[in-house]
């Protein structure tokens, strides 16, 4: 509880003193400090950290992450990643070849993170910024789409 | 298999050792059955029926139909099963609960089976959209021509009906005197559309069946789950659920409160509870990354522990609302015109039961029943907060109610703030996603098959700010689900509110909708 926490147990009258002495400086500074920033709010937060629309992550080689191991495609509720690629059931999550085809249809997306979460060598992340309203009848993107919409 | 005339004394000394008896019958006893019921073992209320059509299975019986009744005082609940094949003939249960119609005209729709409906009168009708590959026998609605009034129809989608619904009313002067609803326009099919789903693609979908409570449904879809395979969560994850269903409460009543108060052109009010509901929406995005409640929730946990800087931002919004509601009750309760302008809709506790409504619209009429003191779930049985009651069970009452249980949400979640337990966020079993990821055969086994669902059948409900509601899944021993069942409390609502705005001014009778808090996405699934 917040009443069990320090500042309101029984004190000797000096160490009291020195305690709200503490506290009213402590307050009155950071009021003087906040006048300088800008003002703290909820929606200025979340909106540096939302979750936005997948892109796909590259090497250092300018070459995609992905390993084609199609666990986003299988996990994914709305079904809405197509990949074309040869994939090796038995092998190691983090190795493979990089696929011939990866097709997100964007509109169909929720943004449910189950993707991101799945991946084991990060190559997908919810953080693109698309333009929906370029072509209105565009609703595939392609690998090399996907791919240069970093912002 | 039990038969009725011998063994019904020994249903009297039925021990309920879990939360749903499921009882198995034989389809000539049911009439006899049903009444026993209700008079002997205190069943007042029939929640849900619904069918499970078992054409794959290829059994001789091609149709189970269960009827979910509970007792309200116990808080003990009884589902009575038995099958039939297609020409069998359902005798309608209205005659003992009267909001059987709405389940029963669903269930003739969806399946073409009939029933028995020559004697009862019936003022709903389902707009022609469901699936028929059948004839539609035996559903008579009676029409308003016949009765030669002046009739006015309140066109569908209103704006204050929050969702798309067609009332047509018959008036005299300004009394309505005939009521007829039209609904049916937004069935999406949901409950077919999760039997193909594994349980991670389910919970993440159940935050979209209903926009308004998205929380409320994640939860519930999540701990259902967790009560089929036995999952048990650790402490934090609880605080932070219970946290964000008080939330989402307090946002679905401000919502409803400004709703009311447009109605009544206070719009002081109105643009109060409005600011109220996007300073809740907002510490709703914060936590979960600019989303209302996708993957909030996950299998033995949540997903996200609390943000840095959210718990501060929390109490002050918590603060302002606080403020807000001492206003309301200078301003508001204390006038008179606000008072008699409220006093209309009149529903009888004992009309609510009838029709077993739950939530607030039970609360204003008198009776104390509140699922989070009844059955309480997570850590609502050490937290400590009040149930308020109403006398008359008019939309005053209603009003007041929503207005005393906002301020109750807030002193959980600050109790809850105080004493918040620390430790892991999601548990150490084998059946949440994270914890594999360090095999690699293994996950890639779980990612692509799923878990394997026992064959079980759990009925789970919470308290959602206007009434119960379930959800029933049956399990049939593999990856997916065998039937998957929504309950929620509006849809009794909607048989309640037909009757009750009879004999009212029908300028009033939007009011009255929106004080019963129906929601046509949950109707209509």
């Amino acid at each position: 509880m917040i009443l069990s926490s320090k500042l309101y147990k029984e004190h000797g009258v000096l160490k009291g003193l020195s305690l709200a002495v503490k506290y009213v400086l402590s307050s009155y500074l950071s009021n003087i400090s906040k006048k300088n920033k800008k003002t703290f709010s909820a929606k200025s937060i979340y909106r540096s950290y939302q979750r936005k629309y997948p892109i796909l992550l590259t090497n250092d080689k300018n070459e995609l992450r992905c390993v084609s191991c199609r666990l986003c495609e299988n996990i994914c509720p709305t079904s809405c990643i197509e990949i074309s690629a040869n994939t090796n059931p038995s092998a190691p999550l983090t190795v493979g070849p990089s696929p011939d085809e990866f097709k997100i249809e964007l509109t169909k997306c929720i943004r449910c993170n189950l993707c991101v979460e799945v991946c084991s060598v990060d190559a997908i992340e919810l953080s693109g910024n698309y333009d929906f309203f370029d072509d209105t009848t565009k609703s595939v993107w392609n690998k090399s789409e996907l791919v240069k919409n970093i912002k | 298999m039990i038969t009725v005339t011998e063994n019904l004394q020994s249903l009297e000394n039925l021990k309920f050792d879990n939360d749903v008896h499921y009882l198995k019958i034989d389809k000539s006893e049911v009439a006899e059955l049903m009444l026993y019921l209700k008079e002997h073992l205190g069943m007042v209320s029939l929640l849900d029926i619904f069918v499970e059509d078992r054409f794959l299975l290829g059994t001789s019986n091609r149709f189970l139909i269960n009827y979910l009744l509970k007792n309200l005082d116990l808080n003990k609940s009884i589902c009575v099963q038995f099958e039939f094949d297609e020409n069998f003939e359902l005798s309608s249960q209205s005659y003992i609960w009267p909001n059987a119609l709405v389940w029963e005209q669903e269930i003739s729709q969806l399946y073409g089976l009939d029933f028995s409906f020559q004697n009862f009168k019936n003022s709903l009708q389902i707009y022609d959209v469901m699936r028929k590959d059948f004839e539609v026998k035996n559903i008579e609605n009676k029409s308003l021509e016949s009765l030669e009034k002046f009739n006015l129809s309140l066109a569908p989608s209103h704006y204050l009906y929050s969702s798309d619904l067609e009332v047509k009313l018959s008036l005299n002067d300004d009394e309505i005197q005939d009521c007829f609803i039209n609904r049916g326009f937004q069935y999406r099919g949901i409950e077919k559309n999760c039997e193909n789903l594994t349980i991670e693609q389910l919970i993440a979908y159940s935050s979209k069946w209903v926009s308004d409570k998205a929380i409320f449904y994640n939860v519930l879809c999540c701990d259902s789950l967790e009560k089929l395979l036995s999952v048990e969560l650790p402490e934090r994850a609880m605080a932070i659920r219970m946290i964000l269903l008080e939330l989402n409460r307090i946002m679905d009543h401000c919502l409803s409160l400004a709703m009311i108060s447009y109605e009544k052109e206070h719009i002081n009010n109105y643009l109060l509870m409005m600011s109220f509901v996007e300073k809740v929406k907002s510490l709703i995005l914060f936590y979960n990354h600019g989303h209302m409640s996708t993957s909030f929730c996950c299998i033995g946990g949540v997903n996200n522990d609390i943000p840095q800087g959210w718990v501060p931002t929390c109490i002050s919004v918590l603060d302002l609302i606080e403020q807000g509601i001492i206003d309301i009750n200078k301003t508001l309760t204390g006038s008179n015109i606000w008072n008699t302008n409220l006093r209309v809709g009149t529903i009888s506790s004992a009309s609510c039961l009838e029709y077993s409504v739950t939530g607030p619209t039970l609360r204003a009429s008198g009776v104390n029943y509140d699922l989070r003191k009844k059955a309480p779930k997570y850590f609502y049985k050490d937290v400590d907060f009040d149930t308020p009651i109403g006398q008359e069970g008019m939309v005053l009452d209603r009003f007041l109610i929503r207005v005393e249980e906002i301020y109750q949400s807030i002193r959980i979640i600050m109790q809850v703030l105080d004493n918040l337990p620390s430790g892991e966020v999601i548990s150490n079993n084998s059946i949440a996603l994270r914890n594999l990821k360090t095999n690699d055969d293994l996950f890639r086994e779980r990612v692509n098959t799923g878990i394997n669902i026992p064959k079980k059948q759990t009925f789970n409900s919470i308290e959602s700010s206007n009434g119960e509601i379930g959800l029933h899944l049956v399990g049939q021993d593999s990856i997916k689900l065998s039937r998957l069942k929504i309950f929620s409390s509006s849809n009794n609502a909607l048989q309640l509110f037909s009757s009750v705005i009879i004999g009212q001014d029908y300028h009033e009778s939007i009011t009255v909708f929106t004080s019963l808090g129906i929601n046509m996405k949950e109707v209509e699934r």
